[in-house]
């Protein structure tokens, strides 16, 4: 066998992890709200979230993000995000990274559980994921053809807090953003709510794919607040979501999202999917590959 | 900083965290956290007490949540600590309800708050058939 087709340590260990039987999967169903649930410690999800979009004065796009999350501890969660976009009649360009960081606030479970959240942004403006709607974001923002709108760049820092409540198998979430761009510009705002349930709350006792307990049923809702010079729900975009999250027992995670603009600046309509995969442990396998107690 | 730069920082920083994630504030085999229930939570009902099937749904539940650390036995895997044990096995289904819920996020344990009460309560079920050892 030649060297370059012998298997290795680490090609091995991704298969091992990769054709795990059994895996943890309860994918948060939001793609814009964030709840109060953290990654398991160890483990990885990996995600592709490609968006739809249609929109006036400009070619339909199909922008996507590539997510990896990592269970750091049980209330520390990081995820880094590779954003990318393609529109028609004009071009493909990857629009740059993210890198966030959430922080539970509180260990123990609250009628409201506050989690921090810290993000930094390198990104063109060309990027058209509509992972938040802050300050005065508008559909014009994403007319601008992709040659003059990727040489734009911005770095910025997001800030949210987000609260998050379980009640009788709902999830009710709210998001509160500030983002600044790290040139001289004003604090823009944000907001995302939320709203959730499993369409079966207690688990059946045979093994199953496509049954209620799998299957999560949400609303979600967001867009901007104004600035720093000017707070308020005008001149800016607002859309609500509803979605379907399936959770599949070997790991893998469907989400689907139609999402409608409820206002003149906002794009109609956008489609998202998620397809996620979760590798429960890596870290913990990882450590014990190389030389740790991998407990 | 270019953009090529920014992605550089961004995946040392990345590194970084995943090197944090050490385990070393994890409990000790046995430690399990139960002793910060609160003394109610003693005499919160299990709904599906008796119930087979819950014990059944509650079996799959733990494969598909629990066993990646605990083990498929239950016996415990490193520092995650073993649910066969007396402490667990003795402790009313009430406590074993809160610490699902709440977990033990320094130690390592997730809350598993993100099940509805329903899963939790049959995971609980499930957890209470498990044999404790035989005494010394």
């Amino acid at each position: 066998m030649s060297r370059y087709c012998r298997p290795n340590r680490l090609s091995l260990l991704l298969l091992a992890t990769l054709t795990s039987l059994e895996a943890e999967a309860q994918e948060r169903p939001f793609f814009v709200t964030y709840n109060h649930q953290m990654e398991e410690p160890d483990s990885l999800e990996i995600a592709v979230n490609p968006l739809l979009g249609t929109q006036r004065g400009g070619g339909a796009f199909l922008a996507s993000w590539i997510e990896l999350e990592y269970g750091v501890k049980g209330w520390w969660t990081t995820e880094f995000y590779l954003d990318g976009q393609a529109t028609r009649n004009d071009s493909a360009v990857l629009t740059g990274i993210r890198w966030e960081n959430r922080f539970r606030l509180e260990r123990l479970e609250h009628r409201i559980n506050p989690v921090l959240y810290l993000e930094f942004e390198s990104l063109n403006e060309a990027d058209k994921t509509l992972l938040e709607v802050v300050g005065h974001d508008v559909e014009a923002d994403h007319a601008v053809p992709n040659d003059q709108s990727r040489r734009a760049s911005k770095r910025e820092l997001e800030v949210k807090l987000l609260l998050s409540s379980n009640f009788k198998g709902f999830n009710l979430a709210e998001n509160f953003i500030a983002e600044k761009n790290l040139a001289n510009t004003p604090w823009e705002f944000g907001y995302a709510l939320g709203f959730s349930r499993p369409l079966a709350l207690a688990a059946s006792p045979d093994p199953c794919s496509l049954c209620a307990e799998n299957l999560v049923l949400g609303v979600e809702m967001y867009g901007g607040l104004g600035d720093g010079r000017g707070l308020g729900l005008r001149d800016t975009s607002h859309y609500i979501a509803p979605l379907l999250a399936w959770n599949l027992p070997n790991g893998m995670a469907f989400r689907v999202s139609p999402t409608f603009g409820l206002n003149g600046n906002s794009h109609r309509f956008l489609l998202r999917f998620g397809v996620s995969y979760e590798i429960p442990g890596l870290g913990r396998r990882l450590r014990r590959m190389w030389g740790g107690d991998g407990a | 900083m270019s953009c090529r730069r920014a992605l550089m920082a961004l995946l040392l920083a990345t590194c970084a965290t995943l090197g944090l994630a050490d385990g070393g504030d994890e409990p000790e085999s046995g430690a399990v956290g139960l002793e910060r229930a609160p003394a109610t939570a003693a005499s919160w009902a299990n709904p599906f007490a008796g119930d087979p099937r819950a014990i059944r749904a509650g079996h799959k539940l733990f494969q598909r949540h629990c066993a990646e650390c605990h083990g498929d036995n239950a016996l415990g895997r490193g520092k995650a600590p073993p649910l066969i044990s007396r402490r667990v096995q003795g402790a009313p289904g009430g406590e074993l309800f809160w610490f699902l819920t709440n977990g033990d996020l320094g130690g390592g344990m997730p809350a598993w708050s993100r099940l509805p009460d329903a899963r939790r309560w049959q995971l609980v079920s499930f957890l209470k058939t498990l044999s404790p050892p035989a005494a010394p």
